[in-house]
């Protein structure tokens, strides 16, 4: 009886030390994507791909709920406008106007780069569900961009479907902008580094305007994602994200 | 219609495009929109005889649309589809200018304005609807693309419109004249019934399809009438460990007064993507009316029979096969393949499409048919695209 009442204290201790330590770093990655997401959000966003000898633009309009529910409306290149993608918790499709065409799409076509980035879908996809796949540790603090910031490392659980091996994190003290990302192989080599600048003000809230994404390993590579417009809070229900309203949105 | 008054429409409607296509670039939340693309197009003919020379054939291709956004419940759209051919194959081709003027729907919007030895102007308006929307219903009047396909090289269940593979240069495919009812029950089902006229009752198709998404598959299934004969389909779309799984099986049986035999038509289509951009597509038809013998008048299949969901292809069994990836993020880079395992005759076709700028892209294709003669795919002869295509 002795025994199970100690080691059931011990465990406690054990456990609630453990959980404090690790609610702080949770805390700290959830303050960002709060602030990032809102409930609801609706933008406008533009991404170019950079390479040594050419660069190509996508621009989109954006409707997101919570980490589960987004619509995406592409509004350049012309060849591409209207066309329309949809993620409704595990599913996804895509709708081409052109040919009046509802395309269920298959998961495996998520882990390819987002229209020739150096994201893939599930980047774009996980970026929001960093709590469910990863384990948080909050490793110490450092200044990036002019900001204090928290560094906190993120290891993959075993059961989630993730590419990278680790993901190390900057996170503005109490701004809670991501700063700076480090995306790690299996071998713990450096692969993409995510940067970000331009704080603006976005509805009720500041955000970086400027992202950039760089292979590490090749030069004169990279993403740039700027935010034209973002809204917050803005009363979306995840009903707004149905194969109804992807023909409708524009 | 005069042939000058039919030349000068005909131009118009080119500058249009060209005029249209400057003005389109910026945008807010539009009242209407007008987009589209102009192409060049080469295409060189290999006949299987070496006695007949190589000829070639040139296409400058324009399509408009057009959307007019009218207040918050209708939407009126429109695409045109203008086209100026000429070559030697135009100019061997003496009934082109007749068959292009011959519009299949039910009203007559396809003009040739201009016909030559060796040349011929088109145009086709292949979209011409308006869109109601009122809650979870909608009503879309006129011609229109009706597409019930789940699958990405044949579609069984896609009654109402017909597709050839092998014209990769039609992407938005043709038009049905009809009028479509469809009501959401939820944002991923929904209901739909499609009248698609006809001269009679007996000449029109009419059909209801319902869908609806469950533990990540989404399902379908229709039930109609098309000139002379019942019909029902189903198909999915789903996914296992990541491949893209789908597929559509169709039925028809003739009703009281016709002749005609019972008809099966299917296929299942799964294609898988690797993180290097790496794509593997594969996908199988089975026709029950198709030709099930080493050798037969497979040609002469298409020639007594209406191009659509009954006549996707000529044979018993077809195997198709597709291997892709990105070259570079601008260069993708395709081979195709498809057989008829009953005379082992085979198409093959690489594919190679270069984004040249964000608006201009180059594409190559080769369609290549290896066989004896009276098999699915022998005696046609090889052709090659080069396509240039600025969008807009």
């Amino acid at each position: 009886m002795l025994k199970k009442v100690t080691s059931t204290l011990l465990f406690l201790i054990l456990f609630s030390s453990a959980f404090s330590q690790d609610l702080t770093a949770v805390e700290i990655v959830q303050k960002s994507i709060d602030l990032i997401n809102g409930k609801t959000n609706q933008g406008e966003t533009q991404m170019t791909i950079v390479r040594p000898k050419y660069e190509r633009t996508i621009a989109m309009k954006s409707w997101s709920y919570g980490s589960d529910y987004f619509m995406i409306y592409i509004t350049e290149p012309a060849r591409d406008k209207g066309q329309v993608f949809m993620k409704r918790e595990k599913d996804m499709w895509n709708w081409m106007p052109s040919v009046s065409r509802m395309i269920k799409i298959p998961s495996s076509m998520m882990a390819q780069s987002w229209m020739g980035s150096d994201f893939t879908n599930d980047d774009l996809v996980k970026m929001n569900s960093l709590e469910k796949d990863y384990t948080q540790r909050l490793l110490g603090e450092e200044e990036v961009g002019g900001y204090p910031c928290y560094q906190i490392e993120l290891i993959p659980r075993p059961e989630s479907a993730v590419v990278w091996g680790k993901v190390v994190i900057w996170i503005a003290k109490g701004e809670w902008y991501q700063m700076k990302t480090e995306f790690y192989d299996e071998d713990m080599e450096i692969v993409n580094r995510m940067e970000s600048s331009q704080i603006t003000q976005f509805g009720d809230r500041k955000l970086p305007a400027k992202m950039v994404m760089t292979p590490v390993n090749k030069k004169g590579q990279s993403t740039v994602i700027i935010t034209r417009k973002m809204e917050f809070d803005v009363g979306l229900e995840s009903d707004f994200f149905s194969q109804q309203n992807m023909k409708k949105v524009r | 219609m005069g042939s000058l008054i039919r030349l000068r429409l005909g131009l118009s409607i080119f500058l249009l495009g060209f005029i249209c296509s400057q003005s389109s670039a910026q945008y807010v939340k539009e009242k209407m929109r007008l987009w589209g693309y102009v192409k060049y197009m080469n295409s060189l003919f290999i006949a299987q005889e070496d006695s007949i020379p190589i000829l070639t054939d040139n296409l400058i291709h324009n399509r408009l649309n057009y959307t007019w956004y009218l207040g918050k419940h209708f939407e009126f759209n429109t695409s045109m589809r203008n086209r100026i051919f000429w070559g030697e194959v135009v100019k061997l081709s003496s009934e082109l200018g007749n068959s292009l003027e011959q519009d299949l729907g039910t009203w007559d919007l396809s003009f040739v304005w201009m016909e030559g030895t060796g040349y011929i102007g088109h145009t086709i308006f292949d979209r011409l609807n308006m869109t109601a929307r009122y809650g979870r219903s909608e009503i879309i009047l006129g011609r229109q693309r009706i597409n019930w396909g789940t699958c990405l090289v044949w579609n069984p269940n896609d009654i109402f419109n017909a597709f050839s593979f092998f014209d990769f240069d039609y992407e938005e495919r043709p038009g049905t004249d009809a009028l479509l009812y469809r009501y959401y029950i939820n944002p991923v089902s929904s209901v739909e019934g499609v009248y698609n006229f006809g001269d009679s009752l007996r000449g029109s198709t009419i059909s209801g399809l319902v869908k609806i998404n469950k533990n990540g598959y989404d399902y379908q299934g229709f039930l109609g009438y098309q000139r002379g004969f019942y019909t029902a389909g189903i198909g999915w779309a789903g996914d296992i460990k990541g491949a893209g799984f789908r597929g559509e099986f169709s039925v028809w049986e003739p009703d009281a007064s016709t002749q005609g035999p019972s008809q099966l038509v299917g296929g299942v289509d799964v294609d898988y993507t690797f993180p290097s951009s790496l794509y593997l597509h594969a996908a199988y038809l089975y026709n029950s009316e198709g030709i099930n013998t080493s050798t037969g008048d497979y040609q002469g299949f298409f020639l007594n029979r209406e191009l659509g969901a009954r006549t996707l292809s000529p044979s018993r069994h077809t195997i198709f096969a597709e291997v892709s990836g990105q070259l570079s993020p601008i260069i993708r880079g395709s081979l195709f393949g498809m057989t008829n395992p009953q005379d082992a005759s085979f198409f093959w076709g690489p594919m190679i499409n270069w984004s040249v700028a964000n608006n201009f892209e180059v594409l190559f294709n080769g369609q290549f048919f290896v066989g004896p003669p009276n098999t699915a795919y022998g005696g046609y002869p090889h052709i090659l695209y080069l396509r240039f295509k600025y969008s807009f």
